[in-house]
């Protein structure tokens, strides 16, 4: 799932830097305060293992085939999110100079991609609760393995599409990536079950230490966390909302190859009323603010409206999701 | 059980390069590092179906190859070698966009374009990117975090993982060959030893790594200690920088197109 230079635009390539080294700053800024060199010798080790490891082939039974280790979300539980995405960081960063497994430039997007997602999404928020709730954490870990790594294949296919490099549609690339990864995710799942049991059997404390390490920042974590998130976000409606606005989206694309236009013609007066409303209703038609007389000229006058849109719209659905997981966790206590 | 050699060949492979005594070796890390991403940027920075555009770069690997010694047919077979993973992408762009593009006399899928685009700039930047560790090493790249800024706690945890996983290798070789041996050559692991083998390779290398750290901190080792010799930037690796900016400005201003 390592993304190549070849395929990302130096502007995506910048943004992800910039969210990747905003979580890393964050991440090192939490070490700091309460570790010392300890566990950055215990990390080192761990990160070697996982690289290690990666040269075992496990054999999937009745397949014939064989799957890898993953990392990422063995290294949260046995270090803890932010160590654990340090961790990957730094594996990722050797993948990609000696053995050109990503690049660079991807570099950011390989990191958010195969780290961020697992330690501070899948560990986080699948595998901490569930792990809780059942006996056996082995479900909880197959799940938020296979989460964890749709979350990153979808992000793949996501920076891949905002950057224009290849033309795939975006059907073609999700049909293509998620289920790939669907199975690969569920190796990867199982392996790192197995792994677990075994550590949780043969040396307990290894797991404690980065579960201590968790408990004591959960709340304040969860803030920074999501201040990072925010402006994560604003990044991505503030800026690649120029490139999302410029060309077509894969579905429009698709359209395009079928009709020769982007949008469809109206089917029915239904239709057509419904149209109208949403003319009327929606403030952002097509990512940029409603403009009344002559279109906006100049660089930054046609860019500032659609950063504005992105900014909005995407705050609005971060604000969406919050509340919706907010409500869950709820329920959740509330059942508890 | 190659593999192991073969991941073992490439750390070495490039740690050697690094040795190479040149004018660019001798170079503040940040000098290439910056020239190589800058290269990257100009590269990733064409259109999907960039074609002709794109010629004029690939003339900078020999260069960079020829003022840092390095030997460049080493580097294009390592290069190929990966390359691979590109075509695996780019092959869907003929069969996927069938636009026709007049081309001269002859028409051509528009698809086709792309995937050259893709094959250049895939071939390019990963070339680039050897290009680069083999001229900075290990060493040169831990220098060229610390100028840049990077936090030391990241700069020691990559170093930490870069030298244990020497370490590991050995062991996970040793290891899975004994596993080889003892099961009648199966070269995958069955699904019963999924948790137990790598399970006790990574509690015996936790073990060994400490003992390790320990007797590194008995013999004063401290991570505040400075990576290598001190180097500051001079006027020869902000020219070297400044001129590949200049000459990529230009290219991909197509200054030179008139």
């Amino acid at each position: 799932m390592h993304m190549a230079d070849a395929l990302i635009s130096p502007q995506v390539g910048a943004m992800m830097w910039a969210a990747t080294a905003a979580t890393g700053a964050y991440c090192i800024k939490k070490i700091q305060v309460d570790e010392h060199q300890g566990p950055i010798a215990l990390a080192g080790i761990l990160g070697a293992f996982v690289f290690a490891a990666q040269m075992i082939n496990f054999s999937i039974p009745g397949t014939g085939s064989s799957g890898h280790i993953g990392g990422g979300l063995l290294l949260a539980i046995l270090l803890g999110p932010h160590l654990a995405f340090l961790t990957m960081a730094s594996i990722l960063l050797i993948q990609a100079l000696f053995f050109a497994d990503g690049g660079l430039l991807s570099y950011g997007c390989n990191v958010f991609n195969l780290a961020f997602y697992t330690c501070f999404i899948a560990y986080p928020f699948i595998y901490k609760p569930l792990a809780k709730k059942v006996r056996s954490n082995k479900a909880a870990l197959i799940l938020a393995a296979v989460l964890g790594l749709q979350m990153g294949a979808f992000s793949v296919v996501l920076e891949t599409l905002f950057s224009g490099k290849t033309e795939l549609p975006f059907s073609t690339f999700v049909l293509l990536m998620q289920p790939i990864h669907l199975a690969i995710g569920l190796v990867e799942g199982l392996i790192s079950a197995a792994i677990v049991a075994f550590v949780e059997k043969s040396a307990p404390q290894l797991l404690n230490q980065g579960a201590g390490n968790i408990q004591e920042q959960s709340t304040s974590a969860l803030q920074k966390l999501m201040a990072v998130m925010v402006v994560a976000t604003l990044l991505t409606g503030g800026i690649l909302s120029w490139f999302a606005s410029e060309y077509p989206d894969g579905l429009e694309w698709s359209i395009q190859k079928v009709t020769g236009s982007t949008e469809l013609e109206a089917p029915s007066p239904v239709h057509g009323v419904f149209a109208a409303i949403q003319e009327t209703l929606a403030p952002l038609p097509d990512y940029s603010l409603k403009t009344s007389g002559e279109p906006p000229s100049g660089w930054l006058q046609t860019h500032w409206g659609t950063s504005l849109s992105g900014i909005v719209g995407a705050l609005l659905t971060f604000m969406i999701v919050l509340g919706l997981g907010f409500t869950l966790k709820r329920k959740t206590d509330t059942k508890a | 059980m190659v593999v192991v050699t073969k991941q073992e060949l490439q750390f070495r492979k490039f740690e050697e390069l690094a040795c190479i005594s040149s004018g660019v070796h001798q170079l503040h890390p940040v000098a290439p590092f910056l020239v190589i991403l800058a290269y990257i940027i100009t590269l990733t920075s064409y259109p999907s179906d960039a074609f002709i555009n794109l010629i004029p770069l690939t003339l900078f690997p020999p260069i960079f190859a020829r003022l840092a010694r390095l030997p460049l047919g080493l580097l294009v077979r390592s290069t190929l070698k990966v390359l691979p993973l590109i075509i695996v992408i780019g092959i869907l762009h003929p069969l996927i966009d069938t636009r026709p593009m007049q081309i001269g006399s002859f028409t051509l899928h528009h698809g086709w374009l792309v995937f050259a685009s893709l094959l250049i700039k895939g071939f390019l930047t990963i070339l680039a990117n050897f290009l680069l560790i083999s001229t900075l090493g290990i060493s040169g790249l831990q220098r060229a975090m610390k100028t840049l800024g990077l936090p030391p706690v990241f700069y020691l945890l990559f170093t930490m993982v870069y030298r244990y996983i020497m370490l590991l290798m050995e062991e996970v070789y040793r290891v899975l060959r004994a596993y080889e041996l003892r099961s009648g050559r199966k070269p995958k692991l069955r699904a019963q030893e999924w948790g137990s083998l790598p399970g006790g390779i990574l509690l015996r290398t936790y073990e060994q790594g400490l003992r390790i750290q320990h007797a590194m901190e008995m013999r004063g080792y401290s991570p505040k200690q400075p990576f290598g010799k001190e180097q500051s930037l001079e006027r020869k690796d902000i020219l070297f920088a400044a001129s590949w900016l200049a000459v990529f400005v230009c290219l991909r201003m197509e200054f030179f197109h008139g």
